[in-house]
């Protein structure tokens, strides 16, 4: 270090990152730090900040809201096994070489492409119970199974039809709101054709064809093929999406809540990160807010490890 | 049936290969269906929007036919109009039409559609909405809320709020006698059967504005015009033709709703065609209610060349028609009526928005390629102490959740004072450790040698970053700029939280308080989002092995 050449060659190095390191710093590492310690203070625009010690994780651990929106959180997880699973087998079957696959390539990226306010604002409208597309294509099947309503013979009317982000149902003596089906679907739909299938197609078509052909010798079924070959070839890839699907979920619903439910029916769709955001930017209680992103960081940051160590026993047990 | 391999193509039976197409193709359906539905709602008015198909038969239909609608698109529990054999309203001793209500009345708890918080139905005691002398339905919060009036099952519907009257109150058609050279007497004489004085009347009708009412001389002018392209222009309404003056409606209101009579009223839009029985153009400027007849057979298609349209008085006689005329509607402008209204709609402003969106987005895509290619030189093509452990301090950062940051990020462009300045979009986007990532292991694996022979020639490292590593990442680049882009043409939580204002409004932020604003007008949000979406489509489309290869580099190699 302590020689002239490699000194300069330092400075050289850190002037060339010093334009991305200083953003960089700024906007990533300092609110890290800034995160960690907001939230020991309770921190509103209006006063000075004062020392709370653990009063805000205590707030927050304690109440049974947060448990529940930690809860909902989990449930709109429920989506990444279920996308994982259709982008797989999507991605194995365009890997066979069909016709028009570049066409259904394309055709599955576009909720990708257009994701965002434009989507979910569509899908709000779908979900709509006088004019969303959702109840009127489900109408048809129910005349159909003969499903009446009342006094009126033939007609089912609009108040009878589920109003998907507001109506629960009943179900065993369980209250279930049909927003969090309804939206993890839409999840589903958005995702299925995404950036998952893409990892997959690429990681399908790297595997070596002289193992199949090895096993096709051996008599193996393409049930036995695809568990004992494809399977634990795919495994980096599958360990990469469920890590940043983790990661990505649990800090995720913000938008969602945000433009079509307002976190509603009674709390049913409010997730922790828009928890966060509710109290952090409509609240302006940024200690308890910090206090919460703190737990969440925590929880992301145990689950990916917990992740690291059992997806690269996996990783090592296909290979 | 899955198979994992590839190259078995030869082996594939046709049932296998039909079943794969067939789940390919189902899937491909269920991605179109959602946008093709968006895409046809952003061209229908927004009446179409809310028709038909699960509107019930206790909502009372119009003349026309279809069901009657609020403004906001709801169906309109309410009476039916008495109707005798020949299906004319039948005219109570009072001069009034008469109605009963729709039997049996399904309105179980007053409406059930009806959003409280916008005024759900005024209801008696028994439980049953009601409804004012013209049936229609009594809104609770916007009646005057008179104990009697109200356990009387009736009253008129009077609007406190002259606000409401855009969204509740019915168009108000003004009669014929109007016109006359007396026509504030008549005005005065008709509307005094609501209101206790003309000064009443005309705040709570009109919000303090005088509707549209031709004096004699007005009538002469415009006369004089009958054949000319100029338009008389009065309170904001301008007409051209003198055919029209019996049916002249002047207050701009939404699409759809009820006049006085409780007949459906729809508007043709502004800058469609009307030509009357002579075929003359008749130019609207403001929305001009009319709707169809039941009758008529050019009806079907209201798309199509000629709409025949009616337009009713309130103190008509039931069944007469004032006027006929018959109506070309510009195709093209129909079609692109709620793209024209969105782009050009001074209310929302989405041109502004849209260059606000194209700036931000350009800036960072330029900031971004920027830093990450210098960092990635660096990190890559440079030999200094330290490189390795910067980055992996990179690459942990990758981890990091985006909520984590949020709010300090806030608080320090609060202390900037950055807050609502195109920076605060700008600048917190900069750079990227995940681009930094993708460009180095793009520029691992170029070749040393270009680069030593450079030096050699005594090329400053600068030029060498410039001249050589920044033309072979092209691709690399190329991709981290659609992503980048797309990204950003995207981001709507951030810039909803540091720059709301409408001066640096973006288009996404746009867009939602948009929806928030209009609540029903669907086929106009509709038209805002495919609006929205084309940019980032377009960029796919051009650029899709460049998508397609930046999601595979960043997942494979990461």
């Amino acid at each position: 270090m302590s020689d002239p050449k490699s000194l300069k060659r330092l400075a050289t190095g850190l002037a060339f990152i010093a334009p991305n390191l200083a953003t960089f710093g700024i906007f990533t590492l300092i609110p890290v730090l800034f995160t960690l310690a907001l939230a020991f203070f309770a921190w509103d625009p209006f006063s000075s900040p004062t020392l709370v010690g653990f009063d805000n994780f205590n707030q927050a651990l304690g109440s049974a809201s947060f448990w529940y929106y930690l809860f909902n959180t989990v449930i709109f997880m429920l989506g990444l096994p279920l996308s994982m699973a259709g982008s797989l087998i999507l991605a194995l079957v365009l890997s066979q070489k069909l016709r028009g696959t570049i066409a259904y390539r394309t055709l599955y990226y576009l909720p990708t492409v257009t994701s965002g306010v434009a989507l979910l604002l569509l899908w709000k409208m779908m979900f709509n119970k006088d004019a969303g597309i959702i109840n009127l294509m489900i109408l048809p099947v129910l005349r159909l199974c003969g499903v009446t309503c009342g006094a009126d013979d033939h007609l089912i009317i609009a108040a009878d039809m589920p109003d998907w982000l507001r109506d629960s149902w009943t179900i065993l003596g369980v209250q279930v709101y049909l927003a969090k089906p309804a939206l993890i679907f839409m999840g589903v739909w958005g995702a299925i054709g995404g950036g998952t299938m893409l990892l997959y197609l690429a990681a399908v078509s790297g595997v070596p064809p002289e193992l199949y052909e090895a096993a096709e010798i051996d008599g193996a079924g393409p049930w036995r093929r695809f568990w004992n070959i494809t399977w634990p070839m795919i495994a980096p890839t599958t360990f990469f999406v469920i890590v940043t699907g983790v990661i990505g979920g649990l800090q995720g619903g913000f938008e969602m809540a945000y433009l079509m439910t307002a976190g509603g029916p009674e709390d049913s769709t409010t997730t922790i990160g828009y928890h966060i955001f509710v109290k952090a930017f409509f609240e302006l209680q940024f200690g308890y807010a910090a206090a919460v992103s703190v737990i969440l960081f925590a929880l992301i940051a145990g689950i990916t490890a917990l992740n690291w160590k059992f997806g690269s026993k996996a990783g090592s047990y296909g290979t | 049936m899955i198979r994992a391999s590839g190259k078995r193509r030869g082996e594939m039976s046709p049932f296998t290969a039909f079943c794969c197409h067939l789940g390919l193709w189902v899937v491909g359906v269920s991605m179109v269906v959602p946008f093709g539905w968006m895409l046809l709602t952003s061209f229908k008015s927004e009446g179409e929007v809310f028709q038909k198909h699960l509107l019930p038969r206790a909502v009372s239909l119009g003349s026309d036919g279809q069901a009657l609608t609020t403004v906001d698109g709801k169906p309109l529990f309410t009476a039916e109009r008495q109707k005798d054999a020949q299906g004319m309203p039948v005219v109570g001793a009072d001069g009034k039409f008469a109605w009963k209500p729709a039997e049996p009345l399904r309105v179980r708890t007053g409406n059930p559609t009806m959003d409280g918080s916008k005024g759900d139905h005024a209801r008696s005691k028994d439980g049953e909405s009601l409804y004012d002398d013209h049936g229609v339905p009594v809104l609770n919060g916007m009646i005057q809320t008179d104990p009697a009036v109200i356990a009387a099952g009736g009253g008129l519907t009077r609007f406190r709020d002259p606000r409401q009257i855009a969204k509740y109150a019915e168009p108000v058609l003004v009669p014929r006698e109007f016109l006359a050279p007396d026509n504030e007497a008549a005005a005065k004489r008709y509307f005094s059967r609501f209101s206790a004085t003309w000064e009443d009347t005309v705040r709570e009708r009109w919000g303090g504005r005088l509707p549209l009412m031709l004096t004699a001389a007005m009538k002469d002018a415009w006369q004089g015009r009958a054949d000319s392209d100029a338009a008389l222009e009065f309170q904001g309404v301008k007409l051209i033709d003198p055919g029209v003056t019996g049916r002249v409606a002047a207050y701009p209101f939404k699409e759809v709703g009820w006049n006085l009579i409780g007949e459906p009223v729809r508007y043709l839009r502004r800058g469609n065609t009307i030509v009357d029985g002579r075929g003359l153009p008749i130019r609207f400027q403001a929305p001009f209610p009319v709707y169809r007849t039941d009758d008529d057979p050019l009806a079907a298609d209201p798309r199509g060349g000629k709409l025949l349209v009616r337009v009713g008085s309130p103190d008509a006689t039931p069944g007469t028609i004032l006027g006929r005329a018959v109506a070309t509607t510009d195709r093209i402008r129909l079609v692109t009526g709620n793209y024209q209204t969105v782009l050009n709609d001074p209310e929302i402003k989405m041109t502004l928005f849209a260059w606000n969106s194209f700036f931000v987005c350009i800036c960072t895509v330029a900031l971004k390629l920027l830093t990450s290619s210098l960092a990635a030189f660096a990190f890559s093509r440079l030999e200094w102490p330290g490189r390795d452990r910067i980055f992996i301090c990179y690459l942990a950062t990758l981890m990091i959740p985006g909520v984590v940051t949020a709010i300090p990020n806030y608080l320090i462009l609060q202390q900037l004072g950055w807050l609502n300045t195109f920076w605060a979009l700008i600048i917190p986007g900069a750079s990227t450790a995940y681009g930094t990532f993708m460009l180095r292991q793009y520029m691992l694996t170029l070749p040393k040698s270009l680069e030593e022979a450079a030096r050699i020639d005594g090329a400053s490292l600068l030029r060498v970053w410039w001249d050589i590593a920044v033309p072979m990442t092209k691709p690399a680049l190329i991709t981290l700029a659609i992503f980048t882009f797309a990204g950003t043409w995207q981001s709507f939580s951030w810039p909803l939280i540091v720059a709301p204002d409408e001066s640096v409004r973006l288009l996404p932020v746009a867009l939602q308080q948009f929806s928030e604003a209009q609540k029903t007008a669907y086929n106009l949000l509709m038209a805002g989002s495919v609006l929205l979406m084309i940019p980032t489509l377009l960029l796919f489309l051009v650029g899709q092995k460049y998508f397609v290869s930046g999601i595979q580099l960043g997942g494979v190699k990461g």
